[in-house]
């Protein structure tokens, strides 16, 4: 009995162990898991289409914008061509490896300039979207470990991430709330140094060749109180562009 | 013992009429004298405890800086008559030695001429340095356009912050009157100034604060006293600079305002003069009208409305012992008093009247009367006074203040009207001979209100139930209820103190409404200046660390001075300007305007409005069909050909004052806080020498988002701990009002709970008393929260005050209640009673909505409704009680 017993506490802990680091790492495989779903789901490999941005600033000043937007690599390249207000018509934007490089292109100047990298972690465009927001799902795969929490509603499941050692992000914390059924993300929870910062919700969302498209992307910013909507005007998956269509010189075009 | 005293009352006011009439005026006199010594202070410090560490770091810039802040003197007009004005009104305003200590209309241009480069961040010093590593037109201009492009191309967050913003529209002000200048020379002008003035452009811009578009001009006007003084004086001063500077600008043909906090608090005492008279006057009007149409007769009201002002004057006569100031919470305390205190005259002259009116004489009436109502009134009185002395509790200056002389001042007017009243009545039936005369008998009962009572009594679980339906849904809806944090709903509307404030965000991104911080040392001062520019809710941070470089910096600092000598001092101003020169110059001039243009478009993109309007002015904007940048223009104009003798004049004139101005900001004396200029040093620099001032002004309007207030307010403080000035005052005030408004609306529950069990000696009355007053508190904030309104400063009080004015109602229905034990009987008489008391009490409150002082509205408002809501919580929650009572005893 005694000899039984001491048994029983020996393997007992080997036990619990093996199920506990079984249970942790089939929590972090089904992260990741959720994670390929989502970005297969929220990034087809390339897009073209028109969209318009109003920013309402914290002094309650709206204004609107309408652009073209050009997407490939799963968003790793981004091209965007203003059309209104005629202020800032052809104005536009490349934003090439995932917001690493920023070119942007003056039209009455007729010049490209390069901005500075720090430019990524900054306000795309005075809007409550950083350079580093419009950039490709590989961020959360290289600069974040995930794993999976609760996420308190029975219709999502709860992605926290949580910045690397040396990853060059502003953001210290991300936490996606992705639905179960379509693995497309509901919303987004941005944390600087702890503090919850901004949300990203996605609204009205349809699909659009067979992928689910939020035709309504909600930032708000909770720092500065001020806000940023994008629409979607019209949308068009896996496009084929031309050799160099983001390049610097196409910005011209 | 009560009965004894009002039997004496009775005794003497019908025997010794004339003995007790004149002891009446010799107390009046000596209270009525005390009460004219107490003087109103504006100012939402005043409101908070006196031992709070805001108001403690508060009262300290007060005694180290002599003033918190300064007026703000706003113009607008054309460019020229606005420096002209400013020119004029300073030396005019600087002759008041007792209002004015300083008037500052430039920045301190000598200042900069001598240390302009001494002030540029160590990690700024190389590209805005190396704009003038020569002093000749061309390469100046290329050194220029390499540090633009530097700075703002390839940068998309060099305009992120405010303080970019403003950088930036300084920047391109300077340039604007840089190419004025170059253009003016091309028209033929030649001054001996110029040279100067170019080169004063380009290095620190503009002298005179103008506003981007130059159609605004501020000035700083720093006062020679602060908010503590007398206010009478603050007036006068306020009223004086006032005066000199509408006449001076009539002179310059520029439209002048005032604003600052300084100012508003003019305006704020201004506004409580004229409204204390006003709406006094008014509330008695009201008063009176109404006891003539319900009474039908005169005199009695006269004598009713002479009792209350007595009363009243004998309240705040007591009241001036224990308090030194009104505040702007107490400053209507004569209203509140005139409302509430009537009501002990109501009761008494109804309850007189209907003596009268049964066939009884004075002598049998006034016992009668006062034996039957005298004991509801005093309990009254003493209920509703302890229940605002309950107020004292509260951690606010200005709640316990208000509850000081609430309280006191409504158990002195009760005391009054008991002796004052009766004394009066004797007399005018002495005068008109009707002192043993017996009226015939008369009802002057309201049968209405007993009827109501009767039917709802009857059938009183049906009616029960209805009204707590409608008590749960007014519930839930004062659970609704929100708070309004922008203290300028409650300021006067149209004030142009206010309207200014607006245009000083607008235009120049300042606010009067701003954080102090003090440091004790200049590291302190660095690392706070550094630190409150980093904060998200932060605009503009001035402080005296802005004037002095990081001593951290200083060798690179020397270092990189010393060489820029040297290279300047080895460069030759060029007297010529060659083919290729003109040639380079106008190349350069468009790569000037094509920055321009970019950084106008990111500005766009951006939101940076400022920026982008100004740059108009310089380069136009995509839309024109016809150019009209002054740059754009200016560079159709060159003719490299034809204009070459003019811009060689030009450079010869800007070259070399540029060269000498480099040569004397290169200068090798250090920049200590010892040989700063005096209206730099003073500015932040307290008394005693070692302390110092640091101002953070919000990002935007902070009373236009509560949570940004919030958010401002709670980032300084996590900054420092002694962060004070307007916001986190407000702040503060709000939070611990809203926990002292609970706070003593329990304490005054408690209290009034106590005096019903000690009066009634019975639980059951006690609890029936505070019927109608949870019902009607509850139905207050409910009917409030329907009718839009919010919580605020002022009308927060009104939730434990209404505890206090509210169970009088109930108090006299169940004194007589005791005595008749008929439902019909009570309401027709003694509900008559509270039905006028209730009219007139909502009258006097209701008279403070025509205050032009919002707050003072707002809670006369609140209290209207408290009042009312109260009076039907009476009419129809106590029958059923009642009602029941009788069916069980």
């Amino acid at each position: 009995m005694d000899e039984h017993y001491q048994k029983v506490t020996i393997y007992l802990p080997v036990l619990l162990t093996l199920i506990l680091g079984t249970a942790l790492y089939s929590q972090n495989m089904s992260a990741s898991a959720i994670l390929d779903s989502m970005t297969a789901a929220m990034q087809p490999v390339s897009a073209k289409g028109k969209m318009e941005q109003e920013i309402i600033s914290s002094k309650n000043v709206k204004r609107v914008f309408t652009f073209e937007y050009f997407s490939e690599n799963n968003g790793e390249n981004v091209l965007i061509r203003y059309l209104e207000p005629r202020k800032v018509k052809n104005n536009a934007f490349l934003i090439k490896n995932n917001g690493e490089d920023i070119w942007v292109y003056f039209p009455r100047t007729r010049r490209v300039r390069k901005l500075a990298s720090h430019a990524k972690n900054q306000k795309a465009q005075g809007s409550d979207f950083s350079y580093e927001d419009f950039s490709g799902s590989e961020n959360w795969k290289n600069d974040y470990k995930v794993n999976l929490g609760d996420s308190g509603e029975r219709e999502t499941y709860l992605l926290n991430f949580i910045r690397k050692e040396k990853a060059d992000v502003s953001y210290n914390k991300q936490n996606i709330f992705v639905d179960k059924r379509t693995y497309y993300p509901h919303r987004i929870f941005y944390f600087e140094d702890d503090e919850h910062v901004k949300t990203l919700e996605f609204k009205e969302i349809t699909e659009i060749q067979h992928y689910p498209t939020a035709q309504r992307m909600v930032m708000k910013n909770h720092a500065e109180g001020s806000q940023t909507e994008m629409r979607i005007l019209n949308m068009e998956y896996n496009v084929e562009f031309e050799e160099n269509f983001f390049s610097e010189r196409n910005l011209k075009k | 013992m009560r009965k004894s005293f009002l039997h004496i009352v009775a005794r003497w006011t019908s025997l010794y009429t004339w003995w007790v009439a004149g002891g009446i005026i010799v107390v009046t006199l000596f209270l009525g004298y005390n009460a004219s010594t107490l003087q109103m202070r504006t100012g939402y410090d005043n409101l908070l405890p006196g031992d709070n560490p805001l108001t403690a770091e508060y009262n300290r810039i007060l005694d180290e800086f002599e003033n918190e802040s300064s007026i703000i003197l706003l113009a607008r007009g054309k460019e020229d008559s606005l420096k002209a004005f400013a020119d004029a009104v300073k030396p005019l305003l600087e002759e008041f030695e007792d209002w004015v200590s300083m008037v500052h209309t430039q920045i301190p241009a000598d200042f900069y001429r001598k240390n302009a480069l001494k002030l540029i961040p160590p990690d700024q010093l190389e590209n805005v340095g190396s704009m003038f590593e020569d002093p000749n037109l061309v390469p100046f201009l290329q050194n220029l356009n390499n540090a633009f492009e530097r700075e703002y191309q390839g940068n998309d967050g060099a305009l992120e912050s405010n303080r970019d913003e403003l950088d930036a529209v300084r920047f391109l002000d300077g340039l604007e009157s840089f190419i004025q200048l170059q253009q003016s020379v091309m028209e033929g002008v030649s001054s001996s100034q110029i040279g100067r003035e170019a080169v004063d452009a380009i290095t620190f811009g503009e002298t005179y604060m103008l506003a981007p578009d130059k159609e605004m001009i501020l000035i700083m006007v720093e006062p020679a006293f602060n908010m503590l003084v007398d206010p009478d004086f603050l007036q006068e001063s306020i009223n004086g600079i006032e005066k000199v500077v509408q006449e001076t600008g009539e002179k310059f043909y520029v439209s002048t305002g005032l604003t600052g906090s300084l100012v508003l608090g003019r305006d704020e005492y201004e506004a409580f003069m004229s409204d204390s008279w006003n709406v006094t006057l008014l509330a008695l009007a009201g008063i009176f009208i109404l006891f003539v149409i319900s009474f039908r007769m005169w005199v009695s009201p006269v004598l009713a409305i002479v009792t209350v002002i007595l009363g009243v004057t004998w309240g705040i006569g007591f009241s001036s012992f224990m308090v030194e100031y009104l505040n702007m919470m107490t400053a209507m305390m004569s209203v509140i008093l005139i409302g509430l205190g009537i009501d002990f005259s109501v009761h008494l002259i109804s309850g007189y009247t209907e003596k009268r009116n049964q066939g009884l004489d004075v002598f049998v009436s006034m016992e009668e009367t006062l034996q039957r109502f005298g004991p509801g009134i005093m309990t009254g009185g003493v209920t509703t006074g302890l229940a605002f002395l309950t107020m004292i509790v509260s951690r606010t200056e200005g709640m316990r203040e208000m509850g000081l002389m609430a309280g006191t001042g409504i158990i002195f007017t009760m005391l009054a009207t008991i002796i004052i009243l009766p004394t009066l009545l004797v007399i005018r039936e002495r005068i008109l001979r009707n002192y043993k005369k017996k009226f015939p008998v008369r009802d002057v009962s309201y049968p209405i209100l007993g009827s109501i009572a009767t039917n709802i009594a009857k059938i009183r679980r049906v009616w029960l139930g209805l009204f707590l339906l409608l008590s749960v849904f007014l519930g839930y809806r004062s659970t609704q209820m929100k708070m309004d944090y922008n203290y300028l709903n409650l300021e006067p509307i149209g004030l142009e103190s206010i309207k200014l404030q607006e245009e000083l965000i607008e235009e120049f991104d300042l606010s009067s409404d701003f954080i102090m911080l003090t440091a004790e040392s200049l590291p302190e001062a660095r690392r706070l200046t550094e630190n409150a520019r980093e904060l998200k809710s932060t605009g503009w941070v001035e402080s005296i660390t802005d004037y002095l470089p990081n001593e951290e910096g200083l060798e690179k600092q020397y270092q990189f001075l010393r060489e820029l000598r040297r290279t300047i001092r080895n460069r030759e101003v060029r007297r010529q300007m060659s083919t290729h020169d003109m040639k380079l110059y106008r190349k350069e001039m468009e790569r000037l305007e094509a920055n321009i243009i970019e950084l106008q478009d990111m500005a766009f993109l951006g939101g940076q409005d400022k920026v982008y309007e100004k740059a108009i002015r310089i380069v136009g904007e995509a839309e024109d069909s016809i150019p009209r940048g002054n740059l754009t223009t200016y560079i159709n104009q060159i003719d490299t050909g034809l204009t070459r003798t003019e811009l060689t004049y030009f450079q010869q004139q800007f070259a070399g004052k540029l060269k000498s101005a480099i040569l004397e900001m290169t200068n090798a004396e250090p920049l200590t806080l010892e040989n700063l200029p005096g209206d730099i040093k003073n500015r932040f620099t307290g008394k005693s020498g070692d302390l110092f001032i640091i101002n953070v002004y919000p990002a935007k309007n902070v009373w236009e988002d509560a949570r940004f207030l919030y958010s401002f307010t709670e980032e300084a403080r996590e900054l420092s701990s002694r962060a004070t000035g307007l916001p986190p005052i407000f702040v503060e005030l709000m939070d611990i009002m809203s926990k002292d408004g609970k706070n003593a609306t329990y304490f005054a529950l408690l209290a009034v709970f106590f005096v019903l069990l000690i009066d009634f000696r019975s639980v059951k009355y006690a609890l029936a008393g505070m019927v109608p007053l949870i019902f009607g508190a509850v139905w207050m904030m409910g009917v409030m929260e329907l009718g839009g309104l919010m919580f605020n400063m002022m009308n927060i009080m009104a939730v434990p005050l209404i505890i206090g004015i509210g169970i009088d109602d109930g108090v006299h229905i169940l004194h007589r209640w005791k005595i008749e034990k008929n439902l019909d009987t009570v309401y027709r008489s003694t509900g008559k009673a509270i039905l006028l008391t209730s009219l007139t009490t909502m009258l006097g409150f209701g008279s403070l909505w025509f205050a032009t002082y919002r707050g003072l509205g707002s809670m006369g408002l609140a209290l209207f409704i408290g009042v009312g809501t109260c009076f039907f919580a009476t009419l129809f929650m106590l029958p059923p009680l009642l009602g029941m009572n009788k069916k069980s005893s």
